[in-house]
């Protein structure tokens, strides 16, 4: 039985804002709204939900650089509200972007800063920046100036500027937002290995495939609250039964997306545009009856560019989404 | 020892973002020279001794306090704009400490505010500097730094309020350069001016660094205005420490530690 890292009981999160200035007008904006959750030593936890879900303040507080409206949360066992001192040395995250680090300073004096900013002690210090520095590929790079540096760089300096401290609990918010392929499959590899040494981790993605492979379990949020918490497999079988035929079409989506909606067994169909091509996303009851649908209806099908697979995350997470029943 | 580290790593990592700014360079390198020109052509008539007390110190006081102000300021909104002060609300590192480094080298760099005064007033005005009273003159000045640089730790607590902090910066400087009595004398301002004026560090500062250039050793005001000034600066260093506890759960209250 692993301890419990992460309690989260009831919390809300309002923002008030203002508008007009001789008519004043104020408005509440709720972030979040009843979140209770728990999430135990080791496991990466994964938040999805659309942009607005309220995952980032539910991160935020956590962090202890929000306090909740209402509720209470814990961190390594402390109230993030009350007892952010005691939390801080042993959390640490990363905000998906290139904002949080000094540009006008070399990636190594960087990272120097941050380890002065956690007291760890000059030597230790030395030899994890080269270790970390090492690890994510900039130790080559060590003396140039951060504001020199991609988007792709930056992020990777956000990871290591994220181990300064060897976190007990890591928070990654959109952590392989802006890397290219290759860096992105690398950190997935090293959350991995961060996992394996019993570090808990927070991670939110738009990248369902990402939170499929990484997480231990999900939660789905949906305009602040949370809709669903299971394990990616678990939520995949909420579509049991179902099957999804994904088509791609030249131009004529919209009219054949309308048509597909009209039938029985289809339960959702949703479309991308691609360039000159649109990709239609069906989730069906009876595959072989909408691809025959589709066979004799849509004269510009090319059966090449006609999939039929079994359902993964993301149309379990659109299905949540959308509240599809 | 991790303390120390902080401190100096703090002082120098300021020192790098803010030397790097070319506004700063503005109000550290030209505005001295712009006051102490204006401060001649308003004291050129007057006795030399005024006029030297006015150009050399108005001008460097000035430039001083807005070097101050102008950095505090611009830090807070800075790291709010690269979002690295989300990183040092979140470190274990106290924010008052930090702050506080930050405010140290802001009071170093700004020393060259007066430098540049004193070098461009001999060079290209002609105006001599004398010290009578070398010793009463480096305690004044050395009184007058730690009393401004407290009352500017004080502000950095309202900046952290705020997402428009340049705002209460652009608002405040001028106010307190005349409340503090750094271009002309508080006598002369109305009474109830000079009522707020004794609540202000600069001004005490700023009379003790008069007084201390007079050419008669320095007398009972010259250490009432030091006493003041330290006094003053004490009562505004503390209530920064304490506020900044206040204002950082504030700030997590509001949920504006970064630019909107």
């Amino acid at each position: 039985m692993h301890p419990t890292t992460v309690v989260v009981n009831n919390v809300s999160r309002l923002y008030a804002t203002q508008t007009g200035f001789f008519h004043r007008q104020r408005r509440v904006l709720h972030a979040l709204t009843d979140v209770s959750l728990a999430v135990e030593q080791g496991e990466i936890f994964g938040l999805i939900g659309p942009n607005g879900a309220g995952k980032t303040t539910l991160i935020k507080i956590l962090t202890t650089l929000l306090v909740p409206s209402s509720g209470s949360a814990r961190v390594l066992g402390f109230d993030v509200a009350t007892q952010a001192r005691e939390i801080r040395p042993h959390i640490n995250f990363i905000f998906g972007g290139e904002r949080g680090l000094y540009w006008r300073l070399s990636a190594y004096d960087n990272l120097c800063y941050f380890a002065d900013l956690y007291h760890i002690e000059r030597k230790v210090a030395r030899t994890r920046i080269e270790e970390l520095l090492t690890r994510v590929g900039l130790w080559d790079r060590r003396q140039e100036k951060v504001e020199g540096f991609s988007k792709g760089m930056k992020q990777r300096l956000h990871i290591a500027k994220a181990l300064i401290n060897t976190p007990k609990v890591l928070f990654l918010d959109e952590p392989t937002i802006g890397l290219d392929p290759v860096a992105a499959r690398a950190l997935r590899s090293l959350i991995s290995d961060i996992r394996a040494t019993g570090v808990t981790i927070f991670l939110t993605s738009h990248y369902m495939w990402e939170m499929e492979a990484l997480c231990d379990r999900i939660a789905v949020v949906k305009d602040g609250s949370i809709l669903k918490i299971n394990t990616p497999t678990a939520l995949t079988d909420l579509l049991y039964g179902m099957e999804v035929v994904e088509v791609q079409l030249p131009g004529t989506g919209d009219l054949v997306g309308d048509q597909v909606r009209q039938r029985a067994e289809v339960v959702s169909a949703s479309l991308i545009n691609s360039g000159h091509m649109q990709t239609l996303t069906i989730q069906s009851n009876d595959a072989p009856a909408t691809i025959a649908f589709l066979q004799a209806h849509c004269a510009t099908l090319d059966p090449a560019r006609l999939l039929r697979r079994l359902p993964n995350l993301e149309d379990a997470y659109i299905k949540l989404i959308e509240g599809i029943e | 020892m991790a303390n120390v580290h902080l401190f100096i790593s703090t002082m120098a990592v300021h020192a790098a973002s803010t030397i790097k700014r070319p506004f700063y360079r503005i109000v550290l390198f030209i505005q001295p020279i712009v006051i102490a020109t204006t401060v001649h052509m308003i004291y050129r008539n007057a006795a030399e001794e005024q006029v030297a007390r006015f150009i050399l110190l108005g001008g460097g006081l000035a430039g001083i306090w807005s070097a101050m102000t102008f950095s505090t300021a611009g830090d807070v909104e800075r790291e709010r704009l690269q979002g690295v002060f989300s990183v040092l609300i979140a470190a274990p590192a106290s924010l008052a400490f930090v702050f506080t480094a930050k405010i140290v080298m802001n009071t170093l760099l700004a020393l060259l505010a007066l430098v540049i005064t004193i070098l461009y007033s001999w060079l290209v005005l002609g105006v001599h500097f004398v010290l009578p009273h070398p010793a009463a003159f480096v305690l004044a000045l050395s009184s007058f730094l730690f009393g401004t640089g407290a009352f500017a730790l004080f502000l950095a607590n309202i900046f952290l309020l705020t997402r428009t902090a340049w705002v209460f910066q652009n608002v405040l400087e001028s106010p307190l350069l005349i409340l503090g009595g750094v271009a002309f004398p508080v006598a002369i301002l109305p009474t109830w001016a000079r009522a707020i004026s004794v609540v202000l560090p600069i001004r005490w500062g700023s009379e003790a660094l008069y007084a201390a250039l007079a050419a008669t050793p320095p007398d009972a005001y010259f250490w009432q205005c030091v006493l003041w000034t330290m006094v003053t600066g004490a009562l505004y260093w503390c209530l920064a420490q304490v506020l900044f506890h206040y204002i950082e759960y504030r700030v997590r209250w509001l949920g504006n530690l970064e630019t909107a």
